[in-house]
């Protein structure tokens, strides 16, 4: 009994803390996008985030060939983690700011699988959304894949292992990853927009980007830590085994 | 009530589980009501073209090279692939969840219908 009043309070501590921001920050300021729209990337960048993408992708479809030939058992959990990742992304949730954001759900598959995979299933959701929904676009998929597919899941990924070390509770490590993990995506779409419209430098572009969306994601970063630890708190019920399976691979092709 | 007894094995009672649980959904939900509460003059558009704006600021010369191909008709219709989005993802979700308790179900419970029909065969 006495074990399980550890998380709660910590998850407790997590929601005044989020109330709190609310508080304190709950003005009206303008917004900042999800993800970088069609066409709003000049060429050169659109190409370089393409290229840095590219690598991340193969080692991704390396790594789910793999994990899917050597335990096919495995198949519905990967299924489960990219399904994840696209109802979050689908759900416009209202933030302080007076406009609506999205969570990007990546973070349970990058601390399951391995952030590697997620270089394919987060981009397979960015995919659907920008041909179906003209939400993102295809000249910017590089981009938003690195931010969302790629820096979103490995910072998830060595986030919940310091936590876990560090704090040894679970729930506290999978909230963590994908919390900051949902926040890291964010810094980087911010940290390719001023890269590409620097005015006059970086920096000050950088801090007009994501000085305005920070506030806006804060609390859905909340939001997508709460569900990820839902998620994870049914799979460690239902579903131990194969948790053990996984944990036993992730120590054979440690990323780190 | 049926959860219950089935998780007694377990070193962690279920009802705390399931506490724990629902917290986790209220804390979502509350946090997506709050700001619909507090935020008075909130206009609640998409961040998209708040972020378009943002750069047409900041660069007000740039032309954007590319157009999407196919754009959802209106906001109605962007509605319905939202929904359809997180209707195959959450459907795919319960599968995969309701798969794996129920199997969890039938290896804890020796008299579950399912391994009554294994014994037969």
């Amino acid at each position: 009994m006495r074990k399980n009043n550890r998380p709660r309070k910590a998850l407790s501590l997590f929601a005044m803390v989020g109330l709190s921001t609310y508080l304190i920050l709950g003005g009206a300021a303008p917004a900042q996008a999800m993800h970088i729209m069609e066409g709003y990337l000049p060429l050169a960048w659109a190409l370089f985030w393409w290229l840095a993408f590219v690598p991340f992708f193969a080692w991704g479809l390396r790594s789910l060939v793999k994990i899917t030939k050597e335990n096919p058992d495995l198949k519905l959990l990967l299924a489960l983690s990219g399904a994840f990742a696209f109802v979050l992304s689908a759900l416009k949730i209202p933030s302080v700011t007076g406009s609506c954001s999205h969570p990007t759900g990546t973070g349970l598959g990058a601390v399951l699988f391995g952030p590697s995979i997620m270089s394919v299933l987060g981009s397979m959701v960015l995919v659907f959304q920008a041909l179906l929904l003209a939400h993102g676009g295809l000249t910017t998929l590089g981009a938003n894949a690195m931010s969302m597919a790629v820096a979103g899941p490995f910072a998830a990924y060595w986030i919940y292992h310091l936590v876990l070390r560090t704090s040894g509770s679970y729930g506290v490590a999978i909230f963590c990853a994908a919390a900051l993990g949902d926040l890291v995506t964010y810094v980087v779409t911010a940290m390719q927009l001023s890269l590409a419209f620097p005015s006059p430098t970086i920096f000050t572009s950088f801090v007009k980007f994501g000085g305005i969306f920070a506030v806006t994601q804060v609390p859905l970063a909340i939001s997508e830590g709460l569900l990820t630890v839902l998620v994870w708190n049914w799979l460690r019920q239902y579903n131990s085994e194969e948790l053990n399976t996984l944990k036993s691979i992730s120590v054979r092709n440690n990323v780190l | 009530m049926k959860d219950q007894s089935t998780d007694s094995s377990n070193h962690q009672p279920l009802l705390s589980n399931k506490l724990k649980n629902w917290l986790l959904v209220g804390g979502v939900v509350a946090l997506a009501l709050i700001p619909l509460v507090i935020v008075k003059d909130g206009k609640f558009g998409g961040a998209d073209d708040q972020g378009k704006e943002t750069i047409t600021k900041i660069a007000p010369n740039y032309k954007p090279w590319f157009e999407s191909f196919m754009k959802p008709a209106s906001s109605e219709i962007a509605g319905l692939l939202f929904a359809v989005q997180a209707a195959l993802g959450a459907g795919t979700l319960g599968y995969a969840i309701g798969l794996y308790k129920g199997r969890s179900e039938a290896q804890r419970l020796p008299h579950h219908p399912v391994n009554q029909k294994i014994e037969q065969e």
